[in-house]
Formats: C-alpha cells, sequence, structure tokens
C-alpha cells in the first residue's frame, strides 16, 4: 500500500475512533503520524536541474569482454533530500560489479559519480536514458522523471583467425591479391610457357624446354595473384537457425565474421549480405575499415524472418557478375534450386554449412525415437548437400562442436583442385 | 546503525504495549499482542515488505484498544510513537538496500535520522499536550472540529499523492 495513503487512513481511523468511543487520548494518537506527514509536506522535494554525463571504458569490445560504465551526475538546481538514480541498460547486458542504482542526498551544486561493470552477448547497445527518482526524506512525496544520456557499445563477435581461404571466383579484380587469376605473370606458381621475350628475366629461362627445342628460347610464366570481388551471404532465417530456444545463428556469425577478416587480409573486397529479421547490405569494401563495418554490422543482427520473402533471397545486382559469393547458412531443403540457379548464371558458390541435425540432436535427451528422427534428417541433409556439390558448388559441412578454425583450415586452406568444366 | 535502531523501536515499541496491557492485567490482549509483534519482528528480520505497515497498524491499534480497555496511557503512548520511526525505518533501509550496497550513505542515513528524530519529538510533544490539557468544548464543537481536521488530513493526503504524480 502507498505509504501516504496508510498514513492518511491511520490519522482517519485514530480520529473516528475518539469520536466514536469518545476518548480523546484516542484521537489525541493521530497527532504523531500527522507531524510525520506536515513535516513530508513541508520539506517536499523542489523542481530539480539535473545533468547526467556518461563515459564507457570502451566502446567496442569483443563478447566475454567486461566494459565499465561510469555515470555523473552534476546538480544546477536546488539541494534534493534523497535521489535514486536508476540507470536504464539495454537487454542482453549482465552487471558484473557495481549496482545501476545509487541512492544518495544531493547537495547544490553537487557532482555524483559511480560506476558500475557490465558484459553481454553480440549486439549493439544504445544507452538512451536514466531515471532519477526524487524524495524527501520520509519517502512519502516523490517525483520521478528520465535523463537523457549518450552512450553506445558494440559487442563484437569473436573474430577467429583463419590463414588462408581458398576461393576461386573466375573474374579477378586488377590488383594484387592472393587469387589466382588464371593468366600468367609475375607470381609464386607455375601457370604455362612461352617464347621468350625482350624484358624478361634470365632467370624464367626454361633451360631444358629451350635445350630440346633449340630453333627458340623458352621461358617460365607464373600465374598472376589478384584480388577478387567477395559477397558474404550470412542466412538468420528462423526455420534454418533457431531449434526451440537453442539457435545456430552464433556459429554462423562466428564463420562469417572469421571469412570476413580472412579474406579482408588477403587483399580483397568484401561485402556482407544478411538475410533475417532485417536485409542488411554492407556496401563492398577493402581493408581494415571495412573489417570494422562488417564487424559492427554482424553486432547488430538478429535472426528472424522477413514478411515479403518466404525462402532465401539473394539480390544478384549486389554482387558483380561472377564475383565469388560465400553462403554461411544452415541451409533448408528447399534452397537447392535457387542456389543451382546462382552457380549455373556464373558465381562460385563456397557454401560454409553449420550442421543443424547434430546440433539439435546435441540438445535432445538420447532416446532412439531421437536417433531415429536424427538419421532420417541427416540422410536428407546428406542428399541435399551431394545434389549442391554435383551442380558444382563448394560445400563445407560443419559439425559445430568442432572449432571451426580446425574445420576451416581442413577445408579451405587447401586450393579445390576440380577438372575445369566442372567448377568453372 | 540504522538497522540496530529499526530493532530498537520495533523492540522497545513491542515491549511498551506489552508492559500497558499486562501491568492492567489485560492478559489475553496482551497474548494476541506478542503473537502479532513476534509476526512482525519477525518480518523486519526476514525483510518481508508488508511487515513494517503490519507493525505500524499492531501498536497503533493496540494503544487505541488499551485506552479503552483502560491500560496504562503512557505505556500506550510511548508504544505507539516508536511504532512510527520502525515503520519509517523499515522502509528507508529498503530503499538503501535497493541502490547500490557499495555507497557510502552515511551522510543521508545521518540527515535522516536527524530529521526523523525531530518529528518524532514533536509528536511525542503534541501528543503530551493533547493528553495533559482539558479544554471543555460542546459535542457539537469536538464534532466539527474532527470534520474540519479530516477535511484537512484529505486536503493534505491528496496534496502529497498529487506530488508524487
Amino acid at each position: 500500500m502507498n505509504r501516504t495513503y496508510l498514513l492518511g487512513l491511520l490519522i482517519f481511523i485514530l480520529v473516528f475512533a475518539g469520536l466514536l468511543t469518545l476518548q480523546a487520548p484516542v484521537a489525541a494518537l493521530a497527532l504523531p503520524p500527522l507531524a510525520y506527514l506536515l513535516a513530508a509536506v513541508w520539506r517536499g522535494p523542489e523542481a530539480a536541474q539535473l545533468q547526467v554525463v556518461r563515459t564507457l571504458s570502451a566502446e567496442r569490445i569483443q563478447t566475454g569482454d567486461e566494459v565499465t560504465i561510469t555515470l555523473t551526475v552534476r546538480n544546477t538546481g536546488p539541494a534534493l533530500e534523497e535521489v535514486l538514480f536508476e540507470d536504464q541498460i539495454p537487454a542482453g547486458l549482465e552487471i558484473i560489479d557495481g549496482s545501476i542504482l545509487h541512492l544518495a542526498e544531493f547537495p547544490a551544486g553537487g557532482t555524483i559519480t559511480w560506476s558500475y561493470r557490465v558484459r553481454g552477448r553480440r549486439g549493439y547497445f544504445a544507452f538512451k536514458r536514466i531515471r532519477v527518482t526524487i524524495r524527501e526524506h520520509f519517502g512519502l512525496v516523490s517525483s520521478e522523471r528520465e535523463l537523457p544520456t549518450d552512450g553506445q557499445l558494440f559487442i563484437l563477435p569473436p573474430v577467429l583467425r583463419l590463414r588462408r581461404v581458398a576461393i576461386q571466383p573466375r573474374r579477378t579484380r586488377i590488383f594484387s591479391g592472393t587469387i589466382p587469376a588464371h593468366t600468367g605473370g609475375s607470381g609464386v606458381e607455375f601457370f604455362d610457357v612461352r617464347e621468350y621475350q625482350p624484358g624478361d628475366s634470365p632467370r624464367w629461362i626454361n633451360w631444358k624446354l629451350t635445350a630440346r627445342h633449340p630453333q627458340s628460347v623458352y621461358a617460365n610464366q607464373f600465374e598472376q595473384e589478384r584480388s577478387a570481388d567477395v559477397g558474404i551471404l550470412l542466412d538468420g532465417r528462423h526455420r534454418t537457425n533457431d531449434f526451440g530456444r537453442r539457435s545456430i545463428f552464433e556459429h554462423s556469425v562466428l564463420a562469417a565474421a572469421a571469412l570476413a577478416d580472412s579474406l579482408l587480409n588477403s587483399g580483397n573486397r568484401v561485402g556482407l549480405l544478411f538475410y533475417g529479421k532485417q536485409v542488411n547490405w554492407t556496401m563492398p569494401g577493402y581493408g581494415r575499415m571495412q573489417s570494422e563495418r562488417i564487424l559492427q554490422a554482424l553486432a547488430r543482427l538478429e535472426p528472424g524472418d522477413v514478411q515479403s520473402f518466404d525462402g532465401l533471397y539473394i539480390p544478384r545486382h549486389l554482387f558483380p557478375f561472377r564475383s565469388q559469393l560465400v553462403l554461411v547458412s544452415a541451409l533448408a531443403p528447399d534452397d537447392y534450386e535457387l542456389l543451382a540457379a546462382l552457380r549455373l548464371s556464373g558465381y562460385p558458390l563456397l557454401i560454409i554449412s553449420p550442421d543443424p541435425v547434430s546440433f539439435e540432436l546435441s540438445g535432445l535427451e538420447d532416446v532412439a525415437a531421437h536417433q531415429q528422427a536424427g538419421r532420417i534428417i541427416r540422410l536428407q541433409r546428406q542428399l541435399l548437400l551431394r545434389r549442391l556439390r554435383g551442380a558444382g558448388i563448394q560445400v563445407v559441412d560443419w559439425d559445430v562442436s568442432q572449432p571451426f578454425e580446425v574445420v576451416a583450415k581442413r577445408e579451405l586452406e587447401r586450393r579445390l583442385v576440380l577438372p575445369r568444366g566442372e567448377l568453372r | 546503525m540504522t538497522r540496530l535502531l529499526l530493532y530498537v523501536c520495533a523492540g522497545l515499541g513491542l515491549g511498551f504495549g506489552l508492559l500497558a496491557y499486562f501491568t492492567a492485567g489485560l492478559v489475553q490482549p496482551g497474548v494476541v499482542l506478542l503473537v502479532l509483534g513476534g509476526v512482525w519482528v519477525l518480518g523486519l528480520a526476514r525483510r518481508w515488505e508488508w511487515a513494517a505497515s503490519l507493525g505500524l497498524a499492531i501498536l497503533f491499534g493496540a494503544a487505541a484498544l488499551g485506552f479503552y480497555l483502560g491500560a496504562t496511557p503512557v505505556l500506550l503512548v510511548f508504544s505507539a510513537l516508536l511504532a512510527l520511526p520502525a515503520w519509517d525505518l523499515a522502509g528507508f533501509i529498503a530503499r538503501l538496500e535497493r541502490a547500490d550496497p557499495a555507497a557510502d550513505t552515511t551522510g543521508l542515513e545521518r540527515a535522516h535520522l536527524a530529521r526523523l528524530g525531530l518529528v518524532s519529538l514533536a509528536g511525542a510533544g503534541l501528543t503530551g499536550l493533547a493528553l495533559l490539557a482539558r479544554v471543555r468544548l460542546p459535542f457539537e464543537g469536538v464534532v466539527g472540529l474532527v470534520f474540519l481536521g479530516i477535511w484537512g488530513i484529505g486536503r493534505v493526503v491528496r496534496w502529497l499523492l498529487q506530488r508524487s504524480e
């Protein structure tokens, strides 16, 4: 019950009881609570003038890291007897040390500073306001208000360091990189032999071939290595990511972050398309700034469904023709048609597929019915992956109980050797 | 310090009430008060939110009933006077505990206790004065005064609630 109501009710009852029983002392008992009530009226809180400044020890941290949030409030108005500050922190942050609540008396012109530490899951968190409750000492009169503050925090996904991601786009850019360009020139790997031309280094002369064909001098050619356009597509559809209370999406984000980092480090131009709760497009770019842009985009993403599209949606106009596409998706059985069509239209496609079957089974009871269902679904998935591979799509089936860097080292670091007609 | 003071107020308030009843030979109501008071003190120790309000109602109710039944008036007044700070301190401690436990609230506590002490003294003085003063008023005058008082208190409560919104 409200304290003021309770006190008022008590006074009324005592006065009435005194009148009914004709006992003046009973009515006199109402005087102490009345004095208490009047004291609250006398010293009720005045209009406050407060200024809040929020500082964060870091605005960009990795998942698992902690950040210290410090709030400094300055009172530019009259003295306040009792002030309760309550910081409004976004959902998803966990308080490790300290408190978002701070109770204090606040003299005129005074400053109050307090800190607390938080950590949280991957995401973007905006701090917008702090709630202030001002009371007189007895807490009978209170006024609440919200003060605006600034502050934002990116909790980025962890970035696994992959040594190399072997991709084979059909088209490369003019800048040097690490992607074999299928044209002769300066490089490391042997590519072809042609007649020696003025300007060629004497060290490139193929002496064995020249000895067999003495009418001419032959020189080795090396395969040029260039950068490429890479589009990373991250599938955040509810149906392919969420299994009851568990979600495989965080694994997909982890893989996308690692791939983006590695591909950018290799000098490629990388863009990110997310398809889930919203369609989010990070324009292609190079280097560290682009890596930061992609990580910040990944921090914001949440799985879900866009109402406009039922199946997987890949807007081709966003990706240069024949550029490399990397799809990170747990895959749904009906995705085959779209992916095969994409491949046939000239886009080399690499799919990193976190295995939803083993992921879901690991969260279920180990009973015969689940095992049987698991076997059936696994067969369906294997069939889908085989069909995709048959369509010339490189697929990495990732059992998420294994670290991604181990799988990536095994499956992605080697250059894929396939007959030209099949993959290209 | 504040919590200790809460228990002192609660213990003394209950003790004075019990003493008033038992010295007047009112054993049955005294036992009921003992049981209810025990629940109140237990509630305070366990930090049950409703315990403070229950204690306020119990001690003021016991004091009013005690006057009617002829228990020792001075002890009853002391009992009621101590119930009010106990109720206030329970609320204040709850507010302190909700906030950052690491924060230094010594100044706040000191100021609160000073204000509470002053108001308790004023309440005690007013009650004492009311009990000692003998003013003869006609019944109509008393009723009129009571209704005027009720109207005034109603206005104060309404004003306080409006300020809180």
